[in-house]
């Protein structure tokens, strides 16, 4: 029989869980969007409740707990760290920990598999990839030791062909740079890769000096440019003298120095990890190439390798950082109780999370004062209304079906916009995201017609991509300062709904693309209920709000509510350091 | 939660951070104003403060700082009636001599030592002429123990919480009590203000822990004797033998070795029953003062040791004091302090907070000159009280209704509320039927209609309001919906909440997750357990019981999916876990040590329409000490909160739904 098999990341950042039933994936969710905690590393108890039940489980019926990395040698690294940083405040590593709230938290009496941070991250690639044969590579800030690691899958076996250990770490440099430019590390280097078309290479020579050995599989760091090991920042202070400059702070105005440096950084990045991905070619004659870990989320690496490197296809795990680690550990489990791969079909979407009844959310609505259209039983209204509003100019809430799974809004937990008109971009960070202007918006296209706009070589579905943007639209809002997009394609199969939305947009305005971005506040998860969508939307000044048949506009809420919430912020909870990468 | 790691040298208090200049508590001094404005980005902090938008200049008035906790804002009267308001009324009107007074509000709700301290140390720059510090009954946050401390608990583990108690009444929180009356001290002397410190007083009479708060483990494994004699222990008061009551609840207390509340509280009641009022009260402090250093979540009060501290510290510091334990016993002729003066654990109703604003206005009065004996000040600052309309007085009766049910209080506290609120004013009964519909729709209460009618009063709104955190969740509210509807007693509104509860609650929607807070948690504690440490994805019962409603359309028969287990006890002799319904058992579970699912049937001929209330009672069980002692280790070692409860069983699952369709 084939088991039933529980995949947990936690006590670093994106605590999440998984349910593997018979090798299939079931159900995802990361602990954040339960708990309202921004990265939270917590044991995810809420996520395993959630996942449990989507699965159809009890406790009894989970053969095996998957936990994604090596408790053991994890302390060892942090044990090291710690007699590198004596000072007060640092608690001993707790080598227990893991182990210890598998047991007493979730409540496993069962087989507990440790899978190694890479190992996770690479089968978490590999496994739901459809390759049956393919070069790996995982790169991130650190687990354990390994901050990047070569691999070869081949049906059920994936293969180590090499590694590198801490402190050099690709994802290292990346974070301090973050940290440099006044970003929180472990949620700014996106912005720090968004911030890079605006810049001039001017100091790409300086941060090759960052850089020591990088032939083949090696990897170094200069470490006296680097404070990780020995103080409270990132970076030490001779980066400032290598690059003239002082660190920018916080929420400071963003100068041409700041730009310049976001774009030699990822010239740097591009240029390591095309490296990294040929030598990795050479060594596998692998046709497909799988990527993972927190770097794998820079989408412009992505695209330079998928256009510039040596793989004809390549597969990058929607959820590359730490909560995906989750899916590989479960996999790499499965592959060790039964021999056999978990599945052999590609991931085709991440609408992995809960979904709420429309009947739940009819009581939910019916028990108040606020005003609202019922479209149950009349989809196509329902569309044809939120198309009409779109192409007013109206930005929607919109709320679908499961969740997704990793860190894009992908049409379930979405806010959406007309992406042809200029002041949407301004207008939706005014309203919603509150975020920097300067970083551009996602579009969502329909997959049949996604190659008349986008310079893209076949489907993009989970966001993780950009490509040059050749539409005859003007696309300003989801148009990128260097002519690109992170394009997300959507075909009907994968969800349905928003495919006719997309389609209906089309046909009223001869745009088949969405803005699409996340449906959340400036520091906080994803919605994942209908009171968290509830909420978000009050807060903001998103216009209209659709839970799954209903529409609520802004005017339709009582005073009451909008007096009780209106720009409140949701409660802010400091889930992981920013200061310093949470190896720790 | 982990242990706090502080400096152990840096107590409470000592050394103090220098006050961030322009900050006092949520107000940020304008310069061109020259007042203190409430920043509105602090919005969400509002409600726990006082209302004022500005602490203005200092002008011709005499000032006087109120710095506090719950109790001094006048909890659930807040702000209708506050401390500080009948406290500035008093003293306009008894006080005598040069011009005014005001007085400013800083107290908070939920305040900690720690923000007291913060809080003392910025009030000096509102220049006050007298400080008054009503605070103490948020100290036994387990987080004020020192590493030191830490280790030593840990090398003395074999005694268990034994020593952790003598530990906490001993040395930690003394400690606090001394250094918090020392940060006052220093805000008096750096601005010349006098001090007056109000001791608080417990609801000991009549206020229980909650039903889930039983017994920590204890070396000797004697709980299974200590639950049997509770038990007989209950059936003697029952039935009026005080003295076998009183046997054998003493008997408890020596198998516990007064670390149990419940054990202190059955002798007191005993004591009390038979005329002995000195000992019931010296057993009801000891049942209050029981939790000290348990690290189980325990309602605000401000244990005899702690109170002994804060008042050697006054004296030794010349802060003047009002000592409100002294007050009340003789406000009550020498009878214990109960309901007649509060309205839950430590907040007071309206008699308890004229009486202690009354004292504290004459310490005022004292220190500011004024010669009339303190019994004289006294009386003319009670009768100088604002009054309170009828109609506030009935809504916070309703809201105490509230609070006591959701902190565990049984029935009849719960009632006496309710009547007391529809006997002050009728026309509170709507605003019961409101809060029956927003306590029992799956709706956050915020999101139902009838809860604008409730928001409109400014109490109600300032302790359900919606961005208050802890009152987000709906709970199984079944003793409190009874004596709501008892209290409003009008024909046809039993079956009102009853078709309420089949619309939104009933499994004709689907399967119900009995182990949702509102068919599970009576009281906030209950959502998440009784541990400071980590919560589990499962529910533990820490007291002998599972209790959870179930709301069906009528007698159709329900199955129930339970997923359980009895992790750490065996069971002792005879005991068999049952499982009834209203009462009738109808099912029993087998011991199982491990994970194990079943399904029940609940027969049609026991359900009724509405609320229906299923138990599951676990058998009685030997708990080891051994083991567990190794389990304190670690935890003390390793920086994690212990669970000091035994858990009795533990439910993953426990899902209804009907066994036939139709």
């Amino acid at each position: 029989m084939s088991p039933n098999v529980v995949g947990i990341s936690a006590h670093y950042h994106d605590a999440a869980c998984c349910v593997l039933r018979a090798g299939r994936l079931v159900a995802a969710a990361q602990e954040e969007r339960f708990t309202r905690r921004k990265h939270d590393p917590a044991i995810p108890r809420r996520a395993f409740r959630y996942c449990l039940e989507e699965a159809g489980l009890t406790l009894p019926q989970v053969d095996c707990v998957a936990y994604y990395e090596n408790p053991l040698l994890k302390a060892e690294r942090q044990s090291w760290m710690s007699q590198r940083r004596a000072g007060p405040g640092l608690a001993g590593p707790d080598a227990d920990r893991p182990l210890r709230d598998i047991r007493r938290v979730l409540g496993i009496e069962g087989s507990i598999e440790i899978v190694r941070h890479h190992q996770s991250h690479a089968a978490g690639a590999y496994f739901f990839s459809g390759f049956e044969d393919a070069a790996i590579l995982t790169v991130d800030g650190v687990g354990e030791w390994e901050t990047m690691t070569f691999a070869h899958g081949r049906g059920a076996e994936i293969r180590q062909l090499a590694a590198v250990n801490f402190p050099h770490s690709i994802g290292l440099l990346y974070s301090t740079i973050t940290a440099f430019l006044g970003f929180e590390v472990n949620d700014g280097e996106y912005k720090v890769m968004g911030l890079a078309p605006y810049g001039r290479p001017r100091y790409v020579d300086q941060l090759w000096d960052l850089v020591g050995r990088h032939d083949g599989p090696n990897f170094e760091l200069r470490l006296e440019y680097f404070g990780f090991l020995d103080g409270d920042t990132m970076y030490a202070p001779a980066l400032a003298e290598l690059l003239g400059h002082s660190p920018r702070s916080p929420e400071s105005e963003l100068t041409p120095f700041a730009e310049d440096l976001a774009r030699s950084l990822q010239i740097v990045l591009n240029e390591l990890l095309l490296a990294k991905v040929r030598w990795l070619h050479e060594q596998t004659g692998a046709e497909a190439l799988c990527l993972s870990g927190g770097v794998a989320l820079n989408c412009v690496a992505n695209h330079r390798i998928r256009a510039e490197g040596p793989f004809f296809r390549v597969f990058v795990q929607p959820a590359a950082s730490d909560a995906g680690g989750a899916l590989g550990a479960a996999a790499l489990a499965h592959v060790r109780l039964t021999g056999e791969r978990p599945a052999t079909e590609p991931l085709d979407h991440v609408f992995l999370g809960p979904a709420y009844s429309v009947d739940g959310i009819a009581r939910l609505l019916a028990a108040g004062p606020a005003r609202y259209r019922d479209f149950r039983g009349d989809e196509a209204r329902l569309i044809t209304d939120v198309a009409a509003r779109l192409e007013g100019g109206q930005v929607i809430g919109w709320f679908h079906g499961r969740m997704e799974f990793g860190p894009r809004a992908l049409g379930g937990r979405s806010i959406l916009g007309d992406p042809r008109r200029d002041d949407m971009r301004d207008r939706i960070n005014a309203l919603v995201k509150k975020r920097e202007a300067f970083r551009p918006f996602a579009p969502a296209v329909l997959e049949a017609v996604a190659a008349e706009h986008f310079d893209l070589p076949g489907p993009s579905p989970f966001m993780l991509e950009t490509f040059p943007v050749r539409s005859p639209l003007a696309l300003p809002a989801i148009t990128h300062v260097d002519g690109s997009a992170r394009v997300q394609t959507v075909h009907p199969r994968q969800n349905p709904r928003f495919a006719r939305l997309l389609d209906a947009f089309g046909r009223r305005t001869g745009c088949p693309l969405l803005l699409n971005t996340s449906f959340n506040l400036r520091g906080e998860p994803i919605v994942c209920t209908p009171l968290d969508a509830m909420l978000c939307f009050i807060r903001s000044d998103i216009d209209t709000l659709v839970l799954e048949d209903f529409v609520i506009e802004r005017a339709g809420l009582p005073a009451s509510w909008v007096e009780w919430w209106h720009e409140t912020a949701p409660d802010s909870f400091q889930a992981v350091s920013n200061v310093v990468y949470t190896f720790l | 939660m982990t242990w706090s790691q502080p400096d152990p040298d840096r107590e409470v208090g000592t050394p103090r951070e220098e006050p961030e200049p322009g900050t006092v508590g949520i107000w940020r001094l304008d310069a061109q104003l020259g007042a203190f404005v409430r920043l509105p980005q602090l919005r969400s902090q509002f409600r726990t403060w006082g209302t004022a938008e500005r602490l203005p200049p200092k002008s011709g008035a005499r000032r006087v700082v109120l710095i506090g906790e719950s109790a001094a804002r006048g909890y659930l009267y807040d702000p209708a009636l506050t401390p500080a308001s009948m406290l500035e009324a008093m003293l306009q009107a008894v006080g005598s001599g040069a011009g005014p007074w005001e007085v400013l509000d800083l107290a908070r709700t939920d305040i900690t030592a720690f923000g007291l301290v913060t809080l003392l140390g910025q009030a000096a720059q509102l220049e006050p002429d007298a400080v008054v510090c009503w605070a103490g009954n948020n100290w036994l946050d387990q987080g004020h123990r020192t590493p030191r401390e830490i280790d030593q608990w840990s090398e003395h583990a074999d005694e268990g919480y034994r020593y952790a108690h003598e530990q906490s009444v001993r040395e930690v929180l003394p400690r606090v009590g001394r250094r918090a009356i020392a940060s006052l001290a220093d805000t008096c002397a750096a601005t010349g203000a006098p001090g007056v410190v109000l001791i608080p007083e417990f609801n000991l009479a009549e206020w229980d822990d909650e039903p889930g708060v039983l017994l920590p483990y204890l070396p000797g494994d004697p709980h299974v004797a200590w639950m049997l004699a509770r038990r007989r222990a209950l059936a003697a008061l029952e039935r009026g033998d005080t003295q076998s009551a009183l046997a054998t609840a003493n008997h408890m207390a020596e198998l516990d070795g007064g670390l149990s509340a419940v054990a202190q509280r059955l002798r007191a009641r005993s004591l009390l029953a038979e005329g002995r009022t000195a000992e019931a009260d010296a057993a009801f402090v000891a049942a209050r003062d029981a939790v000290c250093g348990l690290l189980v979540p325990a309602t605000p009060r401000c244990p005899a040791p702690l109170a002994e501290a804060m008042r050697a510290a006054c004296r030794q510091r010349g802060i003047a004091v009002v000592d409100l334990p002294k007050l009340f016993r003789d406000e009550l002729g020498g009878e214990i302090p109960d309901g007649r003066l509060f309205l839950d654990y430590c907040h007071h109703n309206l008699r308890g907070l004229t009486l202690a604003t009354a004292a504290a206005a004459a310490q005022v009065l004292r220190s500011a000159g004024d010669e009339r004996p303190q019994a004289e000040l006294r009386a003319h600052c009670r009768a100088a009280a604002p009054g309170l309309s009828p109609a506030d007085q009935a809504v916070t009766h309703l809201l105490a209704a509230v609070h006591n049910a959701h902190y565990g209080q049984e029935y009849p506290a719960i009632m006496r509320h309710c009547r007391r609120a529809a006997e002050l004013d009728a026309g509170v009964k709507p605003l019961m039927l409101a809060l029956l519909q927003v306590q029992n729709s799956t709706a956050p209460r915020w999101m139902c209609g009838p809860f604008d009618e409730l928001a409109r009063q400014p109490m109600i709104a300032r302790y359900l309001h919606p961005r208050n955190p802890t009152e987000w969740d709906k709970f199984a509210d079944d003793q409190l919906n009874q004596a709501l509807l008892q209290a409003i007693a009008e024909p046809g509104r039993d079956d009102e909440l009853a078709d309420l509860l089949v619309r939104e609650h009933a499994p004709e929607c689907g399967p119900v997750d009995l182990l949702a807070y509102a068919y599970r948690a009576r009281t906030f504690r209950g959502r998440e357990g009784h541990t400071l440490g980590p919560k589990p994805a499962f529910v533990q019962c820490t007291e002998p019981v599972l209790r959870v409603y179930l709301s069906t359309s009528g007698p159709r028969p329900v199955h129930l999916d339970v997923t359980y287990r009895m992790p750490t006890g065996e069971p002792a002799d005879g005991e068999t876990c049952a499982v009834s319904v209203n009462g009738s058992g109808f099912a029993e579970l087998r011991f199982s040590a491990l994970w194990r699912d079943t399904r029940l049937e609940v027969p049609a001929d026991r359900l009724r329409r509405g609320a229906n209330c299923i138990e599951i009672s676990w058998p009685l069980q030997i708990f080891r000490w051994d083991a567990y002692r190794e389990e304190l280790r670690y935890c003390l070692q390793a920086g994690e909160m212990p669970h000091a409860l035994p858990v009795y069983g533990e439910v993953s699952r426990l899902t209804a739904r009907y066994a036939t369709t139709g």
